[in-house]
């Protein structure tokens, strides 16, 4: 089963709409309950950073995936910011995160380019690049470099995607990309599985 | 790379989805749902929805149809129209919905969309300005009334810098659904405009997309006419693969 975390403020109808797809069982959860049956964690992927972590605290949340992910070490995949609140610290409210992974999020800055980066651009490793959609105007900036996994070029290179051990996640939204979002929902929580 | 956006907007009056020439005179074009399917089987990359009746009706975003569109498409969405509070924002992102757009209230309640930015983030906020071309100057215009209102130009740039929003659209009133081509000194005002910036308004075909990129920094286009119409027939249409490589050329030799 399939935990969807709902922090208030989501696109979630966009994600169970793809689960369906996949024939995937999923729940939405908004406050914290029982998790035994729960394999991967979703951490959905709109919103603003301080306000998703006070909801996440309010609530509870916050122990409750923590248990989850690192007490546990069950699968987790966040989704742009979802992927976000995973780390210590974000510029966006200048809050702390869930601090699932040594990581800080920044705002990108740029003379020449327009924030946010917004449309289809490629997330890439050595074995695959695909288009993706992207909406977003904080990035990983400095984190623990086990973590990297896929890249993503805005004039500069910055991370796209994160796996490591139970963490996944990506900068990307999958659940609105389309064909290539279906397929790498797929192989995302297969291999999760 | 720069990401190009070409996106499709569908004027929704009621329950259909309609087409204006300078904002007037809407025509039926069918439905919404099926439009907008038939974009998405189109692999479009991203779509506009603009209820063009609701805030002139004060009635609420007609969240049904919202719901009923979004459930059929795996495209990024973006909607405006009717939207005045936080709880109407905040529905209509569960629905489904990536952007929204404020129109009415930017003029009339510029701290709402202040609000909207705190709680939902700015990648997610858009508003979108009407200018009319006026002889070497723009005034701005209020769809709900057809008269120019009167903050200018000028004063919206500098509204926009306080407000951190994500997007701008900038629509040409003298151009929408005219099929005339572009108006680069519109698009010129925008150039120092940090966030992102969307151009509609008479786009009529690739070559003059192909030049709009490569003669300004704007890489979002909005466009309505050109992809409904056949001659004077309705029938729903995007780019091909061909022109699209030829647009993402004009882009990457900009930022070579």
């Amino acid at each position: 089963m399939i935990y969807i975390v709902d922090y208030g403020i989501n696109n979630i109808t966009s994600i169970t709409k793809m689960l369906d797809i996949l024939d995937k069982k999923y729940k939405v959860i908004d406050k914290p309950t029982k998790i035994d049956s729960c394999k991967t964690m979703i951490l959905p992927g709109i919103g603003h950073f301080s306000k998703a972590m006070t909801y996440l605290k309010t609530t509870g949340l916050d122990e409750l995936i923590y248990e989850h992910v690192k007490i546990q070490k069950r699968p987790v995949f966040g989704i742009c910011l979802g992927m976000q609140l995973m780390s210590s610290f974000s510029e966006e409210g200048d809050v702390e995160g869930l601090k699932l992974i040594d990581a800080k999020v920044s705002k990108i800055t740029s003379k020449d380019l327009r924030i946010p980066h917004t449309g289809w651009n490629y997330a890439y490793d050595e074995n695959q690049r695909k288009k993706y959609y992207f909406m977003h105007s904080y990035y990983f900036k400095d984190m623990d470099k086990k973590y990297i996994w896929l890249k993503t070029k805005y004039t500069e290179e910055f991370i796209s995607g994160i796996k490591y051990e139970n963490i996944c996640g990506v900068q990307f939204h999958p659940e609105k990309s389309g064909k290539n979002g279906i397929e790498f929902l797929k192989k995302v929580l297969d291999y999760k599985e | 790379m720069i990401p190009l956006r070409i996106m499709p907007i569908m004027l929704i009056d009621k329950n259909r989805v309609v087409k204006t020439q300078k904002y007037l005179n809407p025509r039926y074009i069918g439905d919404p749902i099926n439009s907008a399917k038939i974009y998405n089987d189109k692999d479009i990359d991203e779509l506009i929805i603009l209820d063009i009746t609701a805030s002139k009706n004060k009635t609420q975003p007609n969240f049904e149809l919202i719901k009923d569109i979004s459930e059929e498409v795996f495209c990024p969405l973006s909607y405006g129209g009717g939207i005045k509070t936080l709880k109407e924002a905040e529905k209509i992102f569960s629905l489904g919905i990536e952007k929204i757009i404020i129109n009415k209230m930017f003029y009339e309640e510029p701290s709402f969309v202040n609000e909207l930015v705190k709680e939902f983030g700015s990648q997610s906020v858009s508003i979108s300005i009407d200018l009319v071309n006026e002889v070497n100057c723009y005034s701005v215009y209020n769809y709900l009334t057809n008269k120019t209102r009167k903050i200018s130009i000028d004063e919206i740039l500098e509204l926009v810098k306080t407000l951190k929003i994500g997007e701008i659209i900038v629509n040409s009133v003298s151009l929408e659904g005219t099929l005339e081509g572009f108006d680069l000194n519109l698009m010129e005002k925008f150039k120092e405009v940090n966030c992102q910036v969307v151009y509609n308004g008479g786009i009529n075909d690739i070559v003059s997309l192909s030049k709009a990129i490569s003669q300004t920094n704007i890489s979002a286009f909005g466009v309505g006419k050109l992809f409904t119409f056949v001659k004077e027939s309705v029938l729903l249409s995007y780019v091909d693969f061909t022109d699209r490589d030829i647009l993402i050329k004009s882009l990457e030799n900009k930022y070579v």
